[in-house]
């Protein structure tokens, strides 16, 4: 629990000072630590009470809970959040729903300790009333009028996307992902409406259409990363000094994707939808956002399949190669099992040569006489696992999508295989009918399936999210507005399940697992959680 | 300026107006006859923004799945002999559930030691995301001690469904506290961000 609320405080913190480094004024980085923490500026944490007087811990009532990052706030639960940002709190509102005279700083601070407003309204039972001084109240003041500033990769025409790929990626998933992103994008900007002669008409007329003047032509480029991943984060650094982005459309990096999400989080870069089966374990980060949880979302749902809650015990074989991926995975697999499976599962783990002899599995199975055998090993080696399985008398054996993807391996009829696979499955008929639709249209039929339709699903996230934020071009907004509309979204997708809540960041937390059956299909699929 | 996006703007017009037929309390509803047994509970809150109600819900016969991964029947925890209160929450929430869960954690504290004490559960609106360790360590850190209840997300929405708390996506979930007597017929349905005092007044004098 500290580990956590250590990785919470940092990954905040971090946020925090970055926003206080640019803050115009002294105080902003207190307004920070109130904003983000709800520590007041003698390092005590500030009271509050909501509901009419429940007290609720500094934690929860800090104002970024509810007003957000980006400060533009949110609408959830029936209770509106209202927008922060020191453009809009610091301005009168003239129409709308609810005019109010300009907040200042005094006016701050009676709102924060009274609930009353500017023009006397009472603010809403669910805003939470303060105990906080005026000292402090001044503080928070500096902070947000540094909030919802301008963002980077955005004019008044344009707007800068990139897509990241490197060398070290899958080259038939990396060709995927530029051919649907490039395609989507001259779509897009075709402006088959006259977008851009509706949006210059807008600029010029006072009640000219939002949503025209919001618009914007995508100038998208392709940032391509060479050599090593130790290398990347001069050449990104170098990449956006030329030209800084307002976010990135999806990436194909492979399983080395962690260094670069790891750079977008220092430069509140939005990530959106990269294609790895490895996305970091970082769920404090904002700025990434993932289809799945990947290989180390595989292993979670194995291991919650072989230890229900009311299972017998069962002894278990972890079979794996020297690849890193397949070593984190085993360790994740391990962890998930003895936090939740306790005392009733027995594991065994050998890191198998490249080419392991049968003669070197059967003593690993002799050794471990296990019921069952969890592979996370690539198709070539399985069918030395399977005969050896099926030897020594082992009749259940679970694999893994990241590991040997469905259908690159048959194994023998007497062997029961259990496959944990993340993406959407079809008793027959197209498995992504959408998808094939648009595909088609634009003549990428020839492209393999799955990268092309993840592809496809992380253009149409971006769009849409730019299409929610309405004009208002803060990156961080921008991922806020995903948060609410991947929750509910209509848009069809690779993924069988997506849902995602503020904070979260990966859109499918489960896996299929797939009983494999006659003819390559399936017979039996249960979804499991592994969140 | 950026104002609210009109989809979100017709969305809280929409609240707006309900919020203020809440605030005007009783108002809200048409006059029922003075034979309503009810109505006490309408005039005790009718001065906050918090509506009660009654209902009778169908719990439907699903496995739910409790903070300690255990299986749950849901029919017999709720529709069985114990008093029970309940509330929904997800786990990521950082608007109303916080509150709510505090406002349970003092209820709790108020009514230990009375007469009729209420099984206290919460059941997660997200199970994708809230698994139950998940589950286990927001309990733990809100020192939550009481049934935290997840499962598939077909179960879970048969029960949000039974109760009449499914508002399709979580951006539009809304604070609700449902108590049952111990074999009473109805369920005292409080919505609102109630106060653990107005929770407390709520289950005493429910029937």
């Amino acid at each position: 629990m500290a580990v956590r609320a250590l990785k919470i405080a940092r990954a905040v913190a971090a946020f925090g000072l970055a926003l206080a480094a640019n803050a115009a004024h002294g105080g902003a980085e207190e307004g920070a630590r109130l904003y983000l923490h709800g520590i007041g500026g003698d390092g005590a944490p500030v009271a509050a009470t909501v509901a009419g007087g429940v007290p609720v811990a500094p934690a929860a009532t800090a104002c970024v809970n509810c007003h957000k990052r980006s400060g533009y706030g949110t609408s959830e639960a029936r209770v509106r959040s209202a927008p922060l940002a020191g453009r809009v709190l610091f301005a009168p509102v003239l129409d709308g729903a609810r005019p109010r005279p300009a907040y200042d700083a005094d006016s701050l601070y009676v709102a924060l300790t009274t609930g009353v407003a500017p023009g006397a309204r009472t603010l809403d039972p669910a805003m939470p009333r303060y105990s906080l001084s005026r000292a402090d109240a001044a503080a928070l003041a500096t902070y947000l009028r540094g909030l919802g500033a301008e963002t980077p990769g955005v004019d008044a025409q344009s707007l800068d996307v990139v897509t990241i790929v490197s060398d070290t990626a899958p080259a038939d998933v990396t060709a995927a992902l530029l051919a649907v992103v490039e395609r989507f994008v001259a779509d897009k900007n075709a402006g088959s409406r006259n977008e851009s002669r509706r949006a210059a008409a807008a600029l010029r007329h006072p009640q000219g259409e939002r949503r025209d003047r919001a618009w914007r032509e995508w100038r998208w480029r392709v940032w391509r990363l060479h050599g090593t991943p130790d290398r990347w984060p001069a050449q990104l650094n170098a990449l956006q000094a030329e030209r800084a982005p307002f976010a990135v459309l999806s990436a194909s990096v492979g399983r080395d994707w962690s260094v670069v999400h790891d750079w977008c989080e220092s430069q509140r870069l939005p990530c959106v939808l990269p294609i790895t089966d490895l996305p970091p374990d970082r769920p404090y980060d904002f700025y990434s956002l993932y289809f799945h949880g990947g290989a180390l979302a595989e292993a979670r749902a194995i291991a919650r399949h072989l230890v229900p809650a009311d299972a017998a015990p069962v002894r278990v074989l972890l079979l794996r190669d020297a690849d890193p991926t397949a070593g984190t995975a085993a360790e994740t697999l391990r962890a998930t099992a003895s936090r939740e499976g306790a005392d009733r599962v027995a594991l065994d783990e050998r890191v198998l040569p490249a080419s392991a002899s049968a003669a070197e599995l059967d003593r690993a199975f002799r050794h471990g006489r296990p019921d069952v055998v969890v592979a996370l090993l690539p198709a070539a080696a399985m069918r030395t696992v399977a005969a050896a399985a099926l030897r020594d008398g082992v009749a259940r054996v679970y694999t893994a999508e990241s590991f040997a993807p469905w259908g690159s391996w048959s194994a023998p009829p007497a062997l029961e295989v259990l496959h944990a696979y993340p993406y959407r499955i079809a008793r027959s008929g197209a498995q992504f009918p959408r998808e094939s639709v648009w595909l088609h249209g634009h003549g990428l039929d020839a492209l393999p399936a799955v990268p092309a339709s993840l592809a496809l699903f992380a253009c149409h996230a971006f769009g849409e999210g730019l299409a929610d934020v309405n004009g208002v071009y803060s990156r961080d907004y921008f991922l806020e507005s995903m948060e609410h509309l991947l929750d509910d979204t209509q848009m069809t997708s690779v993924l069988p399940r997506t849902t995602l809540a503020a904070g979260q960041r990966t859109l499918s937390k489960g896996a299929w697992l797939l009983r494999a059956g006659a003819g390559g299909r399936y017979a039996t699929a249960d979804w499991v959680a592994a969140n | 300026m950026p104002v609210v996006h009109p989809r979100r703007l017709r969305a809280i017009a929409c609240f707006a107006t309900a919020a203020v037929a809440l605030c005007t309390g009783a108002a809200a509803r048409a006059a029922e006859p003075a034979a309503d047994p009810h109505a006490h509970h309408r005039a005790m809150l009718s001065g906050s923004s918090v509506r009660t109600s009654h209902g009778a819900y169908a719990v439907p016969d699903v496995t739910l799945v409790d903070e300690a991964g255990r299986k749950v029947q849901a029919r017999a925890l709720l529709d069985g002999k114990e008093p029970v209160a309940l509330n929904f929450i997800y786990t990521s929430c950082t608007t109303i559930c916080p509150v709510m869960t505090a406002t349970m954690l003092e209820l709790q504290r108020s009514l230990r030691g009375g007469s009729k004490t209420p099984h206290f559960v919460s059941i997660s609106i997200d199970p994708e995301f809230d698994s139950a360790p998940v589950l286990s360590r927001y309990a733990q850190r809100y020192g939550a001690k009481w049934t935290f209840l997840t499962g598939t997300p077909q179960d879970v929405r048969a029960v949000l469904d039974s109760f009449d708390a499914n508002r399709g996506g979580k951006a539009n979930h809304a604070a609700l506290t449902l108590f049952r007597h111990a074999g009473a017929p109805h369920w005292l349905r409080v919505e609102g961000l109630a106060s653990a005092t107005e929770l407390a007044q709520a289950w005493q004098s429910a029937p």
